[in-house]
């Protein structure tokens, strides 16, 4: 059985190895979430993957919408009309979803909400590694810390229950190394989603005017006083996971995982806090298991908020333990993922024991190896229409103009030998970036970004261009799915999170109701026409938009196979190849083999058959060899 | 217990082949992590899975440094990519069959040598073993069962705690139907190939 069905078919007392995020969706079964929004970002996508596979089954309505702001918004409305909802997205999602997130504090909710954020130490596939900790911090919004697959299923139906009895959302604050690691799940009994909700109105509840916002913050506090309450008291949450002596670690999440087994390593009769419930944060039971300690040592990926933390509760306690970590002495580092080495060199330093392994050697060792294996960045997939699109940008305007980029698969092309993307921030960053770039410059900027994100959050960008007069030439590279995080459907493609049909929203309907006078759509593949229509864009005045529309391979691929057609190879054909290295320096296909002599041949397992590559060739070399389309 | 880092390229199917050998060690009765980086996965960078099993509770989800009982490589550039977990208890068993990066297709860099490869890993590991798993996947009767290929070859090596009636229940549960044959063919290609190079005592070094 299909994974997807497996978690919600699967029975409970039945044991399955699961990852982190598909944990959580059989904990938003088991739930009864009648709601669940997203905005897929890694590490987070995989949790709404699995509930949108089996939504129509579970009685879950479930939607793909337009940003992380938009799929908190709907979350919102759903819990205040007495449905449970649940929100995930990645890390960099809340703060897209920042505006209504501050306020739904304030207002709360009716039935349980819960918000899943999914945060990437060392920026695995992320523009940075920010803590949402301190979003919770910054809300006064209650925040779990799994610390792994079988604790994210049950936090979160912790989260769950929190959330509704302080009528208040709660945060599941996740990690990539909880997110995406399989331990053993257990399951347990499913609650069914209500047919419908109610909404009963309540205008100085729901209704932040100044008046009602001042009032309502108070309300906000009161809760935070109860939610500490219960981080003080709820034992399943935070709890002394060992006893010691002369040093207390105090650790959440994934970090306990590290602590655990660098104190087995090490052999160290060392005391354990663990905290699942880090906010708010438990003031009382902190300065009473430090108060047995000589030494506190905070154990924590990036930023130090429980070591801040720990520092504030033993001065409420007037007590004078030291509290190490991040901070002073630095003893771990505030950048990137923990390890079991990272916190035993730490124990090692404190403690003034020696290292249990030769650590210089092997760092050594690894050296070499790093130096002997050759890059290999991620690159686009063979056949990929974004490299044909970015071969015809580079055909067009060479390396003249500044092109802005954006989050998606071609951010990939700033590698050799496309090189396309000067600056990349967030998602939609690009038009508004192209925009002060243009206006800093006086000449034409190029913004690249994909069709999701052209939709999440570059339209309000694309109007200033039209009513500031921002030269800039917008290309939309629409492969007609979010292909990074896995092929999830967005408003360009009129399929519903569900799988129902939807309305399918035209990215050119859209440029030209924002007022885009000049207004393209080419197919990357027919590299003629799509040169002719992008110098025509770059050479207007004013804002232009370029579509490049065309499927993501690896979707069309598949599509192909089960369908049973066989899509076209491609050859070189050796006598008419003149070794000039046109196509592998100014295209790049990975599918491209040069042989000793200079001359080109195509890898057949790898070549998914676009043809571009003949398009490419000055000497006419390249022919088909097979297949058809 | 057992630690096993799990590496290839992506695209060749490291994550299955982590999710099988995990669910088998889970079906002994074993606690298990399997620590995994998607994302960039299908898009051809390298791949590095963190297999951990033991019996009581496995804690930390990753390898530790110098430490990794088996190293199984899909291929050998990426085994010296991960040279930083194996140490003098890793057994090393890697596939030899390259794939190369554009990178090197352009010219700007170099794929190295495969004796400097053998000589790197059979210097830092307990045991090094090279086998040829493309040729036999393709045997099998496709070269995507290379995976499993690896998988029956680190059965026959004994240290995996799961035994071949448990990982190949677990291929049955997680591999599509359509392609079972295939892989458990691949699978049985890949045990056979690994106990006749345990009986020649035949390794690189």
């Amino acid at each position: 059985m299909p994974r997807p069905e497996v978690i919600l078919r699967g029975k409970p007392g039945e044991k399955y190895l699961l990852l982190g995020n598909e944990a959580v969706a059989r904990g938003i079964i088991e739930a009864g979430v009648g709601v669940m929004t997203t905005y897929p970002g890694t590490p987070s996508s995989e949790i709404a993957d699995t509930v949108s596979a089996v939504a129509m089954e579970a009685g879950i309505y479930m939607e793909y919408s337009t940003n992380e702001k938009v799929a908190l918004e709907v979350a919102a409305g759903a819990a205040v009309s007495e449905v449970r909802s649940a929100v995930c997205m990645k890390h960099v999602g809340l703060n897209v979803a920042s505006d209504p997130f501050m306020t739904l504090a304030y207002v709360g909710v009716r039935a349980g909400m819960v918000i899943i954020t999914a945060d990437d130490p060392n920026c695995w596939s992320s523009q940075n590694e920010q803590d949402n900790r301190y979003y919770a911090m910054l809300s006064g919004l209650p925040c779990l810390e799994p610390s792994t697959p079988q604790e994210a299923k049950d936090m979160f139906l912790k989260a769950m229950e929190l959330s509704e009895r302080l009528e208040v959302p709660c945060i599941l604050r996740l990690v990539t190394r909880v997110s995406h690691t399989r331990g053993p799940v257990l399951f347990g009994p499913r609650e069914e989603p209500p047919a419908k909700g109610r909404f009963k109105r309540d205008v100085a509840r729901f209704v932040m005017v100044p008046a009602y916002a001042r009032v309502r913050h108070k309300v906000l506090l009161e809760k935070m006083r109860a939610a500490r309450e219960i981080a003080e008291s709820d034992r399943s949450l935070n709890y002394v996971a060992r006893g010691g002596a002369r040093l207390g670690i105090i650790t959440s999440g994934v970090s306990f995982n590290y602590v655990m087994e660098a104190l087995d390593i090490l052999g160290l009769d060392v005391g354990v806090l663990k905290l699942g419930m880090v906010y708010p944060f438990p003031r009382k039971l902190v300065a009473e298991f430090a108060s047995q300690y000589d030494d506190i040592l905070a154990v924590e990926e990036l930023e130090p908020y429980l070591e801040l933390n720990v520092k504030a509760a033993l001065q409420e306690a007037g007590l004078k333990v030291p509290v190490h970590g991040k901070m002073g002495a630095e003893l771990l580092p505030r950048y990137g993922e923990l390890s079991t080495r990272l916190v035993v060199e730490a124990l090692c330093r404190l403690t003034g024991r020696k290292a249990p392994l030769d650590f210089s050697s092997i760092d050594e060792k690894a050296k070499k190896g790093l130096e002997m294996a050759p890059p290999r960045p991620p690159i686009l997939c063979p056949g990929c229409p974004h490299r044909a699109s970015m071969y015809v940008i580079r055909r067009v305007v060479g390396h003249k103009l500044v092109c802005t980029t954006d989050i998606g698969c071609y951010a990939l092309g700033i590698h050799p030998p496309l090189e396309i993307g000067d600056f990349l921030i967030c998602m939609g960053a690009s038009v508004g970036g192209a925009c002060g770039i243009s206006r800093a410059l006086g000449e034409r900027v190029i913004a690249i970004l994909g069709d999701s994100t052209f939709f999440h959050a570059s339209i309000p960008a694309l109007i200033d261009a039209v009513y500031n007069k921002h030269p800039i030439t917008v290309v939309v590279l629409d492969n007609l799915t979010t292909a990074m995080t896995g092929g999830q459907p967005h408003p360009g493609t009129g399929v519903m999170g569900t799988g129902e049909p939807g309305v399918r929203v035209l990215i050119e309907e859209v440029a030209r109701g924002c007022g885009v006078q000049h207004v393209y759509v080419v197919d990357p593949y027919n590299v003629k026409e799509a040169v002719k229509a992008f110098k025509e864009a770059v050479s207007v005045e004013g804002p232009s938009v370029v579509v490049f529309r065309q499927a993501c391979r690896l979707m069309a691929v598949r599509e192909a196979r089960r369908k049973g057609i066989e899509l076209p190879k491609y050859q070189v054909d050796q006598e008419a190849c003149t070794g000039c290295g046109v196509c592998v320096k100014a295209f790049g296909c990975p599918a491209f083999l040069v042989g000793p002599d200079g001359k080109v041949s195509i890898d057949k397992e790898l070549c998914t058959g676009c043809g571009v590559c003949v398009q490419v060739c000055p000497y006419n070399a390249i022919r088909q060899v097979g297949g058809g389309e | 217990m057992v630690d096993v880092i799990i590496c290839g390229v992506g695209g060749q199917g490291v994550l299955l082949l982590a999710e099988v050998l995990g669910t088998a060690a889970m079906r002994e009765g074993l606690d298990v992590r399997v620590s995994e980086i998607h994302g960039m996965a299908q898009r051809g960078g390298p791949v590095v899975c963190h297999l951990r099993a033991r019996e009581g509770t496995v804690y930390a989800p990753t390898v530790m440094d110098g430490t990794a009982d088996v190293l199984l490589a899909l291929e050998p550039a990426e085994a010296v990519r991960a040279l930083r977990f194996v140490g003098p208890k890793t057994l090393a068993l890697v596939s030899e069959r390259t794939i190369r990066p554009v990178m090197v297709s352009l010219g700007l860099a170099e794929y190295p040598d495969m004796e400097e490869v053998k000589a790197a890993l059979t210097s830092t590991a307990r045991k090094a073993y090279f086998i040829d798993a493309l040729k036999l996947a393709e045997e099998a009767g496709s070269p995507l069962a290379q995976n499993m290929v690896m998988a029956g070859a680190l059965v026959a090596t004994g240290v995996f705690p799961a035994g071949r009636e448990a990982v190949l229940e677990a291929m049955k549960e997680l591999v599509p139907t359509r392609y079972l044959e295939v892989n458990l063919r691949a699978f049985e290609l890949g045990e056979k190939a690994l106990r006749a190079l345990l009986e020649q005592g035949e390794s690189s070094g």
